[in-house]
């Protein structure tokens, strides 16, 4: 299993707090009974109460376990112990075995996820048809009533709905919430502060428009859509699949290597990509986590690690959305660095999801040997080995990436969108390594 | 995309702007098909806008870089796994808490420059990070950055303090025209700014603009003398105080106050003398009258109306003494500093001392702070004591310091590191706090970078009996002892 870093325990908190009362913690002062081996962490902290807490974590998920009343995950006990473990200064030393009470919790997990998962309780088919249907109707008639507000914006010109009030976005918006179509609520409240805030706000606008329109559109034609479509267009407009069906649906077993993790928070909601490629089928899959309501992401796996999991796909277009069955294994030999290509493959790639998914934003891109390069100060392209280069986004400077290479040729794993790229992690000596 | 599409695009987009009830929409280009019959306008420019959007996405093409150089190869060499580790330990998961933090990367920054060693590439942005809010780290951080660092450091606007790496920041080439044209406070940064290498140059500036300023911005240039006073700033000084704003002279007194070389001393010296007499067959005594009316001379040098109620001749002699020299006072007693501060504290001679005690902070007078330290209490009197009194005068202080701002002030007097017994001085006056959270957290890095390591076991001890808080704190004081050490080692 790799050595996790302190970087990785980072990612690992859900919250900032929670990673500055971990430090406090990661002392040797409050632990005793702590120790590791390939798979287990475990320690017993010293809180205020009486009982010390008893922490465990199992690194192969990883999973976490702590007697505290926390309501964080992991909790700061957990997250100070890990701290402790990758300080690697001997606090928790290599044991033999694991302690009682954590040798305990992992032979339950290991039990538990021999069994099979629990049988889903059969719905009332004839209830759930009927409830997808009422849901059909009303999101066909919010498509319908946003199909009328958008010809109605072009009547005016676009100059008139810039000159907007934000009420008036977010009316349409929260009216498309209504209509159980929350995902195309939140590009309509998104494009009513951009066209304040770009200098293309009116050629960005348009294009929105027509992608907005071409929902309209194919909703109309919902019937004849095939499945994929389908899928494609309820993941547009926010109609959220039942994991169950997900899981009962296509699944792939496989190792498969995490590419990288992209985070974002746009004050209302976090949310977390995680790229994953499968060593056999060489498909590329991507993780989808939300959090809202100041509610923690689940963590994100560390980027160079491999894990052998069976994962259930999402119907829909390249690349496809997955979820993990059950709990997947870490493997401990090290990963090769996979094979990259050139910005124009990643390019043609881009272009060939579009043709399957008009409503698609992005492809994972491995490039080798490419430069990540400063331009003027405030932005950044990339480099490809066949001298083709794009824009990075700015949403996220990759200080850390251009700090690591320099500006010299490097394997570069990122996200390609219309408008640039987005650095998630970079090849180094020991594997793939997290910016 | 093509030029016939990229046409069609920018009329299609002209038409968006102003809306289809004013606008045609362009027929759709023949490569994508006829567009639907009969359409409404509206209709026809959104199916166009879903098509061109399409269009454009699929037509998204790579280009040429734009010139940008890689970083040259780094030239200084790695410091050992252990050293990097404990760097990364600091700047990322602090065991001393994130108030002390910065001194230990200013340590590890030292052990670094001392090897001729760089910092590894991966913290270079935190490096980068820290030190661009902690300006104490800069130089430090200059040392270590390498050619990696500095090349990182020019991308960042935040980081230009770093990009120059070789180039040092004190440069003294100020164009005078240019630094006119600043907004005011700039120009007064600028002037403190120069004054802590060249003051000459700054005053040089402040003259300069000094015929042409408004009242208030020569009160604000004036004021910024005060760094790097000196005696070739009295002509500067004496012109100002004939100046016609009463602001701007209200600003010269006090500059002038801290020079007992110049002219106006010398002046206020001569007004002084006179009322001061020592009596008696021994000269113990010292008599002080207070000064009559002040002429027109007088009152150029300061001797003014005084905006606080009271004696107003009491508010004279207060100037006098704050602006003549101190030697005034030990030659009409014939005694030393302190001989002669006991003969006026007998006389009812308030405002004298007063003024004393102003001209002693004004110039930083060493020998009559040393006299005064033990009779007034003022928190700036401390630090002007010869290093060599200044930790046992201090550690006498500590036991008569009765609130704990007194005890801030004093600890806070002492520059870091501290000796043995002053630190043993601290640790008790501290301990004997019924509440010394305040204390504690206020002086954490006084504490952390001025106690003795030795005193480490004792500190322990302290920090046992102490509650949660407090307790913390304390530990990472002590935790802070015991890495300084470490830091060095670890580069072996």
């Amino acid at each position: 299993m790799p050595r996790w870093n302190l970087a990785a325990v980072e990612k690992a908190a859900p919250d900032a707090s929670s990673l500055t009362a971990a430090r406090r913690l990661a002392a040797p002062g409050p632990w005793s009974d702590t120790g590791s081996t390939e798979t287990l962490v475990w320690g017993k902290c010293q809180g205020s109460g009486r009982t010390p807490y008893q922490v465990s974590i199992d690194l192969s998920g990883p999973a976490y376990r702590c007697s505290c009343p926390s309501r964080k995950f992991p909790c700061k006990h957990a997250l100070a112990l890990l701290l402790l473990w990758v300080q690697g200064n001997g606090s928790v030393a290599d044991a033999e075995r694991p302690a009682d009470f954590a040798g305990e919790w992992a032979a339950q997990r290991a039990e538990k996820a021999a069994r099979p998962d629990r049988a889903a309780t059969p719905a009332d088919p004839e209830a759930r048809a009927k409830r997808q249907a009422e849901r059909l109707a009303l999101m066909t008639a919010g498509m319908a009533e946003f199909g009328l507000w958008l010809t109605d914006l072009v009547r005016g010109g676009t100059v008139q709905a810039r000159r907007q009030p934000w009420g008036w976005w977010d009316t349409a918006a929260a009216r498309l919430v209504d209509a159980q179509l929350p995902a195309l609520a939140e590009r309509v409240r998104t494009a009513g502060s951009e066209v304040n805030r770009r200098a293309d706000w009116a050629d960005h606008l348009l294009a929105e428009l027509g992608r907005w329109w071409s929902a309209v559109q194919a909703w109309q034609r919902w019937d004849q859509l095939d499945d994929r479509t389908r899928a494609d267009l309820r993941a547009y407009v926010g109609w959220a699949q039942a994991t169950d069906d997900v899981r009962a649906g296509e699944t792939v077993t496989d190792a498969w290597l995490v590419l990288g993790a992209h985070r974002s928070d746009d004050g209302r909601l976090l949310q977390q990509r995680t790229w994953l490629r499968g060593e056999t089928s060489g498909q590329v899959v991507c993780l989808l986590d939300f959090a809202a309501g100041g509610a923690p992401l689940p963590l994100s796996h560390l980027a160079g690690s491999v894990l052998e999991a069976t994962l259930a796909l999402y119907p829909g277009s390249r690349p496809r959305r997955a979820l993990v069955v059950g709990e997947p294994s870490v493997r401990s030999e090290p990963v090769p660095l996979p094979e990259g290509g050139t910005l124009e493959d990643g390019l043609a790639d881009l272009a060939s999801a579009w043709v399957d998914n008009p409503w698609g934003s992005r492809v994972p891109v491995v490039l080798s040997d490419a430069a990540l390069l400063p331009v003027d100060g405030v932005r950044a392209q990339v480099v490809d080995a066949a001298g083709a280069a794009a824009s990075l986004l700015t949403d996220t400077m990759p200080w850390t990436a251009l700090a690591r290479t320099g500006g010299r040729p490097a394997l570069v794993v990122g996200e390609l969108e219309r408008s640039g790229f987005r650095v998630l992690s970079i090849g180094a000596d020991d594997g793939l390594v997290a910016v | 995309m093509t030029t016939e599409l990229a046409e069609w695009w920018s009329q299609l987009s002209a038409a968006a702007l102003i809306g289809t009830t004013r606008r045609q929409v362009p027929p759709l280009p023949d490569v994508m098909g006829g567009g639907r019959p009969g359409a409404a306008r509206e209709v026809a420019l959104l199916d166009a806008a879903a098509l061109g959007s399409a269009l454009r996405r699929a037509g998204v093409r790579t280009r040429e870089p734009e010139p940008a150089e890689a970083a040259r190869d780094d030239v200084l060499g790695l410091p050992a796994p252990r050293a990097v580790q404990l760097l990364e330990l600091v700047l990322r998961q602090s065991p001393v808490g994130p108030a002390l933090a910065p001194e230990l990367v200013g340590h590890w920054l030292t052990a670094a420059a001392d090897l001729g060693l760089r910092a590894p590439h991966h913290l270079l942005p935190e490096l980068l990070e820290l030190a661009t809010v902690r300006e104490a780290l800069r130089p430090g951080v200059r040392h270590v950055l390498d050619a990696r660092g500095a090349w990182l450091a020019a991308a960042n606007p935040d980081w230009r303090w770093a990009a120059g790496a070789a180039a040092a920041e004190t440069t003294t080439d100020v164009d005078p025209a240019e630094w006119a044209r600043l907004p005011t406070d700039q120009r007064v940064a600028e002037v403190v700014r120069l004054r802590t290498t060249d003051a000459a140059t700054g005053r040089g500036l402040v003259e300069s603009t000094w015929s042409s300023d408004s009242a208030g911005d020569r009160a604000g240039l004036l004021a910024a003398l005060a760094t790097g006073l000196g005696p070739d700033d009295e002509p500067l000084l004496e012109r100002a105080l004939d100046d016609r704003a009463q602001r701007v002279r209200e600003v010269a007194m006090p500059l002038l106050d801290a020079l007992p070389t110049s002219a106006r001393a010398a002046r206020m010296a001569d007004r002084l003398r006179p009322l001061i007499q020592a009596k008696g067959r021994l000269r113990r005594t010292l008599e002080v009258e207070l000064p009559l009316e002040p002429d027109a001379a007088g009152v150029r040098d300061g001797l003014t109306r005084p905006r606080r109620v009271g004696s107003v001749r009491g508010w004279w002699l207060q100037r006098l003494a704050a602006g003549a020299p101190l030697e005034v006072w030990t030659e009409a007693t014939g005694a030393d500093p302190a001989t002669t501060w006991r003969m006026v504290s007998q006389q009812d001679a308030k405002d004298a001392k007063v003024g004393i005690l102003e001209a002693v902070l004004a110039r930083g007078d060493a020998e009559w702070a040393a006299a005064l330290v033990g009779e007034v209490w003022h928190p700036r009197l401390l630090a002007l004591l010869p290093a060599e009194v200044l930790e046992s005068t201090a550690t006498r202080q500590l036991t008569v310091a009765a609130t704990s701002e007194q005890v801030m002030a004093v600890v806070a007097a002492v520059p870091a590191p501290w000796g043995p017994a002053f630190s043993r001085a601290v640790l008790k006056r501290l301990a004997a706090e019924p509440d010394p959270m305040v204390l504690i957290s206020r002086l954490t890095t006084q504490l952390a970078t001025g106690l003795d390591p030795a005193t480490r076991p004792t500190l322990e001890k302290w920090q046992a009996t102490l509650a949660p808080g407090a307790h913390e704190r304390v530990a990472r004081i002590s935790q802070y002892l015991a890495l300084v050490p470490e830091i060095p080692e670890a580069f072996r």
